[in-house]
């Protein structure tokens, strides 16, 4: 069976790893790139003014880096959606419309081992290849953004924080997460619809809903959010992911903390201006909840529990859709 | 006698319509059957549902005396099934295929498998999608037969094969018959090879059985009368079908006959007139009972 599920995928793997490769071979000059244009910039005078032909030029190849660097901070986005829709749409559905599951199906195993094995060969493989890239985007994170955006805060991205979505989702581990619910959501919509075509576009729909969903309702709570107040408002930097702006009951404070006392104290204190001092007797504060830095790893592991724990569930439907079939 | 395949009541509902129904018919163990019948009749079905792809809707499947369970896998290595599809992985070489199957069973007779595609000058480099219908059907006969089953469920097999494959292939399952033991039940259209092949028949017709018998007694039970289009037809004989031309007719008919009267002729009919009798009248029923080994009754 490990030599059949190889045989059927080969070609396919074998795109795919190189079309990885390319990837990180790209980042890895890019990254060459990056360094040789920041130290080389780093020598030309603070004022833009004096700047002769040699740093001009200098300048124009870094923003040529940029502009490369800009799209492989984009590209980890999609290879999760891509490699669970290639490997797992056809997994099932394509021997469904082709009817081999017929040949598959009275040889000498039986339905739930064909099943297994071939989703475990091909979930290893999918998950391997999202395991490089994500080790390789790991690396490179940590390095390209932090040196010029510094020097040059105009000219190059921000700081890059890990812990703020857009990055959060293609550094760590989740990005092999996602990959590997990818994969399992390709293969159980694929056994559902019995389409190759429908199981794909529906795995990619429902893939980018999960994401946004997830990123929006769930991944904000998976640790209790600290909250600040104060100067400390509106302070980019520092690495923290803001979650939003509202109203809390201060801890230690005796007066009511329900939901309606804390309505009501809002109204009271709106007119004539909402000062600190008239929340404050209210024992109600206003500030912004975030996500510290250090709470990286641990949103980390989380999200990436949630994920594989659907993957295994989407597993089992996959195997009760199988068992299931009739010709 | 053990039963090789036994089917009782069996039934299949697809949404509103019945593919097979009531369904209870006996396949003698080490038999080469014929399973004849109009398109839609439901020898399909029941084939798949033999080979544990279906799942009855009523009744029951049994193969050896063990019910057949679509999940299971006591049936899987003893039977071999040949879907009238066909199936095949197109982008395969004909070598890999054979791999296949020997990857997937316990027993695998590789060198075998490899004979009978030699023979039929069919090169295992050979991609699947490049052989013509019939070559993609031997192959796929070939990797059915090389698992060494005990029972060889054959859906249409001579269908898309040359006459002289055709009689190859009938040749090679009645060795396996002589050889191992091995019980065959194939589909067909074309009843007239099954006659010195077959040793029992059943009809399927609109998706019931009805006729199952063993071909010899089948042979020798019935008889073809032909007469002038004129004369009475002698009210003793079970007539089975009647076909008038305005110069004779000629009269399929069951059962023992006195002698024939002025103007007739009493023949021995071959299979196929026999069947086509047999599926032009759906209300001639004729359903032998073949006792199961721990039956007390006699057969009748």
């Amino acid at each position: 069976m490990t030599w059949l599920t190889w045989r059927q995928h080969r070609v396919l793997f074998a795109i795919s790893a190189g079309v990885i490769f390319a990837v990180i071979a790209w980042m890895v000059v890019v990254y060459h790139d990056y360094t040789v244009a920041t130290h080389a910039l780093a020598r030309c005078p603070t004022n833009t003014h004096r700047w002769g032909v040699n740093c001009n030029n200098l300048f124009g190849t870094a923003l040529h880096v940029e502009d490369q660097a800009g799209v492989i901070r984009v590209l980890p986005w999609f290879v999760p959606a891509l490699l669970g829709v290639l490997f797992g749409a056809p997994l099932v559905a394509a021997e469904l419309e082709r009817n081999t599951v017929i040949l598959a199906f009275t040889q000498g195993i039986s339905r739930s081992r064909w099943l297994v094995l071939r989703w475990v060969v091909v979930g290893t493989g999918v998950v391997a290849l999202s395991a490089l890239l994500a080790a390789v985007s790991n690396w490179w994170f940590g390095h390209v953004d932090t040196n010029a955006s510094a020097a040059y805060p105009s000219l190059f991205s921000p700081t890059v924080t890990r812990i703020q979505p857009g990055f959060f989702d293609v550094t760590g581990i989740v990005p092999v997460a996602y990959t590997f619910f990818a994969f399992a959501l390709g293969t159980a919509l694929g056994a559902f619809f019995r389409k190759v075509f429908w199981g794909g576009l529906v795995t990619v729909v429902v893939f980018i809903a999960t994401r946004v969903s997830f990123e929006h309702w769930v991944r904000p709570h998976i640790l209790v959010a600290n909250f600040r107040t104060g100067t400390a408002l509106y302070s980019p930097g520092s690495g923290s992911w803001i979650i939003g702006f509202g109203y809390r009951h201060i801890p230690g404070s005796h007066l009511p903390s329900s939901a309606a006392y804390v309505n009501n104290s809002i109204n009271d204190c709106l007119r004539p201006n909402e000062s600190p001092s008239c929340l404050a007797s209210h024992g109600i504060q206003f500030g912004e909840f975030y996500q510290p830095a250090s709470h990286y790893w641990a949103l980390q592991w989380g999200e990436a529990a949630a994920y594989v724990a659907a993957a295994a569930a989407l597993f089992g439907l996959t195997v009760w859709a199988v068992r299931r079939w009739r010709a | 006698m053990t039963a090789a395949l036994q089917a009782e009541g069996l039934g299949r509902r697809y949404r509103t319509k019945w593919g097979l129904r009531d369904c209870d018919l006996t396949v003698p163990e080490g038999s080469v059957t014929g399973l004849v019948g109009p398109n839609g009749a439901g020898k399909t079905t029941l084939l798949r549902m033999a080979a544990g792809l279906s799942r009855p809707t009523e009744g029951t499947v049994s193969i050896f005396g063990e019910p057949v369970r679509p999940n299971g896998t006591a049936h899987l290595q003893r039977v071999g099934y040949l879907d009238q599809l066909r199936p095949l992985y197109k982008g395969f070489r004909v070598g890999e295929m054979l791999a296949v199957g020997s990857h997937l069973n316990t027993k695998w007779d590789d060198a075998s498998a490899r004979k009978w595609l030699d023979e039929l000058d069919i090169p295992l480099d050979a991609r699947v999608r490049n052989l013509s219908g019939g070559q993609q059907a031997q192959v796929a006969l070939a990797v059915c037969m090389a698992k060494q089953p005990d029972l060889l469920l054959l859906d249409e097999p001579v269908a898309s094969l040359d006459p002289l494959a055709r009689t190859r292939l009938l040749q090679a399952l009645m060795g396996l018959v002589a050889e191992r033991g091995t019980t065959v039940l194939l589909s067909s259209h074309i009843i007239s090879e099954l006659e010195p092949v077959c040793d029992y028949l059943i009809i399927l017709s609109s998706s019931r059985v009805q006729l199952a018998a063993k071909t010899d007694d089948l042979l020798a039970e019935h008889r073809l009368l032909v007469g002038p289009a004129s004369e009475a037809v002698p009210s003793e004989a079970q007539v089975i079908a009647t076909t008038r031309t305005p110069r004779q007719t000629t009269l399929l008919v069951r059962g023992s006959l006195p002698a024939p009267g002025p103007g007739w002729q009493h023949l021995q009919p071959s299979l196929d007139e026999v069947v086509v009798a047999y599926l032009s009248n759906p209300d001639a029923q004729s359903v032998e009972e073949v006792a199961p080994a721990n039956s007390s009754d006699g057969a009748p």
